[in-house]
């Protein structure tokens, strides 16, 4: 326990420091701030010519405002999340800063444990700050204020999924020595799960990006499964962290 | 005797490459242990093993008493290592690295503290305030003996400690290694032979992964080495160095006027001879000197006698 504190202190200390944090929290804010101020002010800059087509294009009903957030945070918010941590393990393994530390008295585990909390801190704050930003400016711009409940069911499996794209991306990341093949491997990884659901019901059903097609519905305020997803997903996080650890703990350095 | 380090046919192959062929190591409580041989001998995959950082291939690593493999955190609490080249969290500054490191060994914050300040007061960076990022290479490396000393370690590895540092660096670094003897053990590894014999007091010769020998400096400069000896006669008329060459007990004869030099294995022969010889032909000794062979001359014989298989 007294490693996996000093290693989490020494992480989120770096993740701010090195502008990681700030800008993390930076990008899930404009997530949740854009889709609102998109729908409300990009009819006002079109040509008045223009304005029918895209009045239909783009229905501001909560159901379109809401599935463009759930569009953007699982495409640009998951990619921002492989990109930040695509080089936690494998770039102070090749660096050769991991030589030194494991050279004290602390287990490796300890140190994997200490990058997926710091880095799962980081992504529930920002996905907070998403869905915090959403709610305000929805509200603002087009109330009333939206069904609470909806908001925090989607910020809680969106929150899941971050948590499962971070474990594969630190899995990756103990697999290599430079950061660039771990944020191929994870992005090769996140494709897959996205194509997953189209493979048929089974296949939605139980797949991480399946639960998240489900949150997108239940976020518009219509009924979805998504436990079994969620069992699925838990399951598989705990998987890719138990294989980050198994891969450090034999590393030679 | 107490043993703070001992392996036991230790092997490491890469591949089909041996790296560390059944090394046996001992290395006693409070020594000054040295760990020499040329690039490429197996010194860094050593230290490595010891640490645990390598798996061996075959054998066992014992560190103060306890299994490296099954107790891999507990054999390391009491130890501190600085690598070859050190790396850093370049945006730490000197003393919150310090801090960062001996957060892992069991010292309250308060006397860490004040180990810290004593430690940087020791490589002289307490007044520095920039991040390591931008340290110079001497810099680092004395941080690097700092963070191995944060936990008052009672073993203490370094692998090539002096290789990055200038004259005045090396010194200053050997000095300190030096005035730990006694209380710390030390185990460093290195190719300099001149700060071996600066500061060990045992060594162990290694050369492709084969350990050719381990013992203290002085035994070894008497099983291993042949003195030089100066003798100045009389005038001579090729009598004594017709003799010497004839003799069998003596080698690389050189004479320069009346001035001989030749090497030596057998000391106490030489002394009980040389005199009896000088009388048979009638020549006056003027001066005799017994010349104790140098670390490098001990080393390169040892590497001689390996190539030539007759180690």
């Amino acid at each position: 326990m007294g490693a996996f504190r000093v290693f989490l202190g020494k992480e989120l200390k770096e993740a701010w420091r090195s502008w990681r944090l700030p800008v993390i929290l930076l990008v899930f804010l404009l997530l949740g701030i854009s889709a609102p101020l998109i729908f409300k002010f990009i009819p006002a800059l079109v040509p008045p010519e223009l304005k029918g087509t895209l009045e239909q294009l783009m229905k501001p009903s909560f159901e379109e405002i809401a599935g463009s957030l759930a569009k953007n945070l699982s495409q640009l918010g998951m990619l921002v999340l492989i990109l930040f941590n695509m080089g936690s393990i494998s770039e102070e393994k090749g660096r050769g800063q991991l030589e030194l530390l494991f050279s004290k008295p602390v287990s490796r585990s300890s140190l994997v444990l200490a990058k997926f909390c710091a880095s799962s801190l980081s992504a529930i704050g920002g996905l907070f700050l998403t869905f915090f930003a959403f709610y305000f400016y929805y509200a603002l711009l087009f109330p009333p204020a939206p069904d609470s409940f909806r908001l925090v069911l989607g910020f809680a499996l969106f929150s899941l999924f971050a948590l499962l794209v971070i474990s594969f991306t630190l899995f990756a990341s103990s697999l290599f020595s430079s950061g660039l093949w771990a944020g191929l491997l994870s992005g090769a990884f996140f494709l897959v799960l996205s194509f997953l659901p189209s493979l048929g019901k089974d296949f939605s059903r139980f797949s991480p990006s399946g639960m998240l097609g489900a949150a997108n519905i239940l976020m518009r305020g219509q009924a979805a499964d998504f436990l079994d997803g969620l069992i699925v997903t838990a399951v598989a996080i705990i998987l890719f962290l138990v294989l980050a650890m198994l891969v450090l703990e034999r590393a030679e350095l | 005797m107490n043993l703070v380090i001992q392996t036991v046919e230790l092997t490491k192959k890469y591949g089909e490459k041996v790296a560390l062929d059944r090394l046996n190591l001992q290395v006693p409580e409070g020594s000054i242990f040295g760990l020499l041989g040329p690039n490429g001998a197996g010194k860094t995959t050593t230290m490595k093993l010891l640490l645990g950082l390598r798996k061996p291939s075959s054998g066992k690593v014992f560190l103060l008493g306890k299994d490296v493999s099954l107790e891999p955190v507990r054999s390391r609490e009491s130890l501190g290592y600085l690598p070859e080249n050190p790396t850093f969290y370049g945006w730490m500054r000197a003393r919150e690295f310090l801090l960062f490191a001996g957060s892992f060994s069991k010292v309250s914050r308060k006397e860490l503290g004040a180990r810290v300040d004593y430690l940087l007061d020791l490589v002289s960076l307490r007044k520095t305030r920039e991040p390591i990022r931008n340290f110079s290479r001497g810099m680092r490396q004395r941080l690097g003996i700092a963070q191995a000393l944060v936990n008052n370690p009672r073993l203490l590895l370094l692998d090539e400690p002096t290789s990055a540092l200038d004259p005045v660096g090396r010194r200053e670094v050997l000095e300190a290694i030096k005035s730990l003897h006694g209380g710390v053990t030390v185990f460093l590894s290195t190719h300099i032979l001149g700060d071996v014999e600066r500061v060990c007091d045992t060594v162990a010769v290694l050369n492709e992964g084969v350990l050719l020998a381990q013992e203290s400096i002085s035994s070894l400069r008497q099983k291993h080495s042949r003195r030089k000896v100066i003798i100045e006669t009389g005038e001579d008329k090729g009598e004594f160095l017709f003799r010497l060459r004839r003799s069998g007990w003596v080698e690389d004869v050189q004479k320069e006027n009346n001035k001989f030099s030749f090497k030596v294995s057998d000391i106490s022969r030489c002394e009980m001879e040389i005199p009896k010889i000088l009388s048979e032909l009638e020549l006056p000794l003027k001066r005799m000197e017994v010349e104790e062979p140098n670390l490098e001359e001990i080393f390169l014989e040892i590497l001689k006698k390996d190539n030539d298989g007759s180690l």
